[in-house]
């Protein structure tokens, strides 16, 4: 690629940046997510220094003296209905939600986008057989195949994520390939291809950079919904088990005892909803930066 | 043609406030077409026309446009100070509008049918439903649509098909008044002469004066009574056909009519005028034809030149008309 | 129209068949012996051998996934493990629940839903747009569990307007019980139609024909109603049916939350004991659901878009070539 038009490209992803700066929601839910990568090291820093110790002392070990104890200057979120402390709970709960979110989509986003490339690229009967197969795991409500993966295999970690990267592979596939066939017959790529460039070459260095911008896109607002499910899926005691603390589970523990302490109910789901918010603020402000044309 | 004044517009000025700063679409535009008379509206993209067209029938969208200062007389009404309910008695029925874009002009969810329905109903509340579909089928026939056609959809029509069956919406309440923004451009030559032709007649036949927005200077010479040039969102010459075409005063309407071939003269190369049209959001202070002009001096770049009268009914906006005669 | 209809039921036929294989080939890798698990602890090896028998389990995987979709289109759906009542009736048991619960959710979507995006399009960046679109990020962004914790907190247990547990027997406690699970259930709906419906009739704003039909003098509010309206539809409805897929999972939720007995529930409780011809009868069950609702949806596409609808008639040379062009 020449100078130049490595220069444009750049100045492409610039401008997006530019916009994107200038769209003061994005940029709040932007920083709320930063500020939960913070935490969510700062836990994971805490529990290699103390070897786990502080996370046992304070995060699971119950003390059912204090249960249901409302938020005071020294719990600021109150204590749950074992005695442990919310906000702690709800810090360390971070890694398991936007952990797993994230590694669930980037497995979703590499398998959708191989599937989908090569299946806009061949076209034909690669694209019918690729397709169709896609269809039919849209056709299944992507809750209940994460149900039956979780319910087949059992609630583990690693099932609960296989389950919900299943689930969003049939989108990202559709996303590149819609781009892969409008790039496909621009006239570049027919050049390339009569200057002697292979296949993997096109695909690698001409087709992927042109898919990028709906693929961000669409993966940052698909972290938001697998954060969501994976929370779903603890709710109802097929995602992560207690004591993890997970926020899901935390409200699904916490149904037990809406009556007697509000905060046990409130802080969990505020954390999911604000977690949500911004991915969803952000994955708006990434469309309308990296698409002006989009934006209404 | 001796017949009255059907609408003046004095003095129309429109801006459009967008993020990247004031759009100035037109700057202070006067012009009036008598009962049953043509005008050509002449420019590039971008000098206003449609602007003026909007303008006229108050269709600018607001926000971001506003229409800042001018007054459009209509049967001597000045229908700028008109209500939006009464404006929509105007709309459709004494004055009505062809866009430009017949594949996207017409309501794909609705039939053709229904869509002329639509405007005669909405002037004629007393209609009944049998008398309606009567009108449409006679509308449509006058356009030149066989009535068994009433009932498809727009996409099941051809370009030029379309762009008749807007006509026969715009047609359909006999209008005095006829704004066509670009009627032929987006059809095939061969389809532009008839679907020109079939204008013509119609018009004839309703006594309907007609704006007639055009780029294109043969299709204007063939059917306008009287043409005015824009530029910069200012007419910059005025007058009748021959006027223009015989005579050209501004040296932008020479321009205009230098760049385009001609089949009597011998001319090697055509003669394009050099540079763009000015950012309208930032006019200069002068004639803003002057960064473009070879006759331009000092002078032209200080003040906005008035539009003044050469001959009876020829309006030319240029202090250089007479350094312009000699040179030619 | 009734060979479109056809159509779109013989090309789902292959997707459903598609669906069934998927569902069963995971189910089918559960791990533990189902006899085992029917016949409990003190089952002799002999006795597990010949229920093994009796339930085909030693034949090959593809054999046993023909014969349940033999038995499926006869519609058997073969017995529950837990308490051999047949796994079909009781699913057609707790259907009617789900399907009362997830209407209910539509409704409250599609009502909140297209007046507050039509609004916002109408009135864009004013305040009202504003509210309203930071709204429907919050309802988009609310899981669906938690906003039901909230409502029940509030006005079931703090102010007792509703029943927070369970679905009322008789016309008016029915309705009584169902409004909190369907304000729950439609809320995330709700601001996914808003927020769809004020971009599409944005996009619908800016068409050329929206002008045409101003300068017909047609009022403002005809042409929100008959132009612009229209024609933001076939998005709407399009986002309305995907919104159905998530609405069974919301169902789900919701319906734990609430104890409503419906076949989430009965999903979730058939998991817990492992009851697998359960679950996979209520999965299948509910998937095939959500392909008839998409099938609906895409019916109603061809009666508001005439595009669509002569694509699928018999059409005349003309009338092709223009759909072609």
């Amino acid at each position: 690629m020449s100078e130049a038009v490595k220069k444009t490209q750049r100045s492409l992803w610039m401008d997006a940046w530019r916009r994107l700066r200038k769209n003061r929601l994005a940029m709040i839910g932007l920083g709320f997510i930063l500020l939960l990568v913070v935490l969510a090291l700062f836990t994971v820093a805490v529990d290699i220094v103390t070897k786990g110790t502080f996370y046992d002392e304070h995060v699971i070990k119950q003390n059912l003296r204090l249960r249901l104890q409302g938020p005071s200057a020294e719990h600021i979120f109150g204590l749950d209905e074992f005695g442990r402390d919310i906000f702690l709970r709800v810090i360390w709960a971070i890694r398991y939600s936007l952990f797993m979110g994230t590694v669930a989509i980037a497995i979703s986003v590499v398998i959708g986008s191989f599937l989908g490339a090569i299946a806009g690229f061949y076209g034909k009967v690669t694209d019918n057989v690729i397709m169709r197969i896609m269809d039919i795991f849209l056709a299944i409500p992507s809750m209940l195949l994460a149900l039956a993966i979780v319910a087949a295999f059992g609630t583990s970690l690693t099932n609960v994520l296989m389950a919900i990267a299943i689930s969003y592979v049939p989108t990202f596939a559709r996303t590149v390939r819609a781009s892969v066939l409008t790039v496909k017959d621009q006239e570049y790529i027919e050049a390339a291809r009569a200057l002697g460039a292979s296949d993997a070459r096109i695909i690698g260095k001409y087709i992927i950079p042109n898919c990028l911008a709906p693929l961000i896109v669409q993966a940052s607002l698909g972290v938001a919904g697998a954060i969501l499910s994976i929370a779903g899926l603890s709710f109802l005691g097929l995602g992560i088990q207690p004591p993890t603390p997970e926020w899901g589970s935390m409200l699904s523990n916490a149904r037990s005892y809406i009556r007697d302490g509000w905060h046990i109910t409130v802080i969990p789901g505020l954390m999911i909803m604000l977690t949500i918010l911004s991915l969803n603020l952000l994955g708006d402000g990434l469309r309308d930066a990296l698409d002006p044309r989009l934006k209404n | 043609m001796g017949s009255s004044e059907l609408i003046r517009v004095e003095d129309l000025e429109i801006h459009y406030e967008t993020d990247d700063g004031v759009v100035y679409a037109l700057n202070g535009v006067s012009l009036h077409v008598k009962e049953g008379e043509t005008l050509g509206l002449v420019g590039e993209t971008g000098a206003g026309k449609t602007t003026l067209a909007k303008g006229i029938l108050r269709l600018i969208p607001s926000p971001p446009g506003k229409i800042v200062g001018g007054k459009v007389f209509f049967e001597g009404e000045d229908i700028l100070s008109y209500s939006e309910t009464e404006m929509h008695k105007i709309r459709g029925n004494a004055i009505s509008m062809v866009f430009q874009d017949p594949m996207t002009s017409l309501n794909p969810v609705m039939t053709v049918g229904d869509q002329i329905a639509e405007v005669i109903a909405v002037h004629n509340p007393d209609l009944g439903k049998e008398e309606l579909r009567e009108r449409v089928i006679a509308i449509l026939a006058k356009v030149g649509i066989s009535s068994d056609r009433i009932d498809e959809y727009p996409h099941q029509f051809s370009g030029g098909m379309k762009q008749r069956v807007i006509i026969a919406i715009a047609l359909a309440c006999n209008p005095k008044l006829l704004l066509a923004d670009e009627p032929t451009t987006a059809l095939d030559v061969t389809i532009q002469a008839q679907v020109l032709d079939m204008i013509q007649t119609l018009k004839k036949e309703l006594n309907t004066a007609m704006i007639l927005i055009s780029h294109d200077l043969g299709v204007v010479a063939q059917t306008c009574d009287r043409v005015a040039i824009i530029y910069a969102g200012r007419i910059v010459e005025e007058g009748d056909l021959r006027d223009i075409f015989k005579n050209p005063r501004h040296p932008y309407t020479i321009g205009l009519l230098e760049s385009i071939p001609s089949l009597t003269k011998e001319t090697k190369r055509l003669n394009p005028i050099k540079g763009l049209m000015p950012d309208p959001t930032n006019l200069p202070p002068g004639c803003p034809f002057a960064p473009r002009c070879n006759y331009a001096c000092e002078e032209c770049s200080k003040a906005v030149p008035e539009l003044e009268e050469v001959n009876p009914g020829h309006l030319v906006r240029c202090i250089r008309i007479d350094s312009v005669e000699e040179v030619r | 129209m009734w060979k479109y209809i056809l159509k779109r039921l013989l090309m789902m036929i292959p997707v459903l068949l598609g669906v069934t294989f998927i569902v069963f080939f995971i189910m089918s890798m559960t791990p533990g012996d189902p006899a085992a698990i029917i016949l409990g602890d003190q089952a002799t090896p002999e006795a597990i051998a010949q229920l093994r028998e009796e339930l085909r389990l030693n034949d090959p995987l593809l054999l046993r996934y023909v014969q349940y979709i033999v038995d499926m289109l006869h519609g058997d759906f073969g017995e529950s493990y837990k308490n051999g009542i047949s796994v079909a009736s009781q699913v057609l048991d707790k259907f009617p629940n789900t399907a009362i619960l997830a209407i209910a959710g539509i409704l409250v979507a599609l009502a909140i839903g297209i007046p507050v995006g039509i609004i916002s399009a109408r009135k864009q960046y004013s305040a009202l747009d504003n509210v309203s679109m930071v709204f429907s990020l919050i309802g988009v962004s609310m899981p669906v569990f938690w906003l039901g914790l909230l409502l029940s907190l509030l006005f079931a247990l703090k102010l007792g307007w509703f029943p927070s547990q369970g679905m009322g027997k008789g016309f008016l406690p029915l309705l009584r019980s169902l409004v909190l699970p369907a304000i729950t259930l439609g809320t995330g709906s709700a601001a996914t139609v808003a927020r769809m419906t004020r971009s599409s009739m944005l996009e619908v704003i800016r068409q050329d024909y929206i002008s045409t039909a101003r300068a017909k003098g047609l009022a403002e509010k005809v042409i929100t109603k008959r132009h612009m309206f229209r024609n933001a539809l076939i998005p709407i409805v399009t986002a309305v049916g995907l919104q159905f897929g998530h609405l069974l999972g919301g169902a789900m939720l919701t319906e734990t939350v609430f104890s409503w007995p419906g076949l989430g529930r009965l999903m979730i409780d058939s998991l817990n004991s492992k009851d697998i011809p359960m679950v996979l009868g209520s999965v299948l069950f509910m998937t095939i659901m959500f392909s008839f609702v998409n099938l609906a949806v895409d019916i109603v596409y061809a009666f508001i878009d005439p595009r669509i609808r002569s694509l699928y008639k018999k059409a005349g040379f003309r009338k092709r070539r223009a759909i072609a062009a």
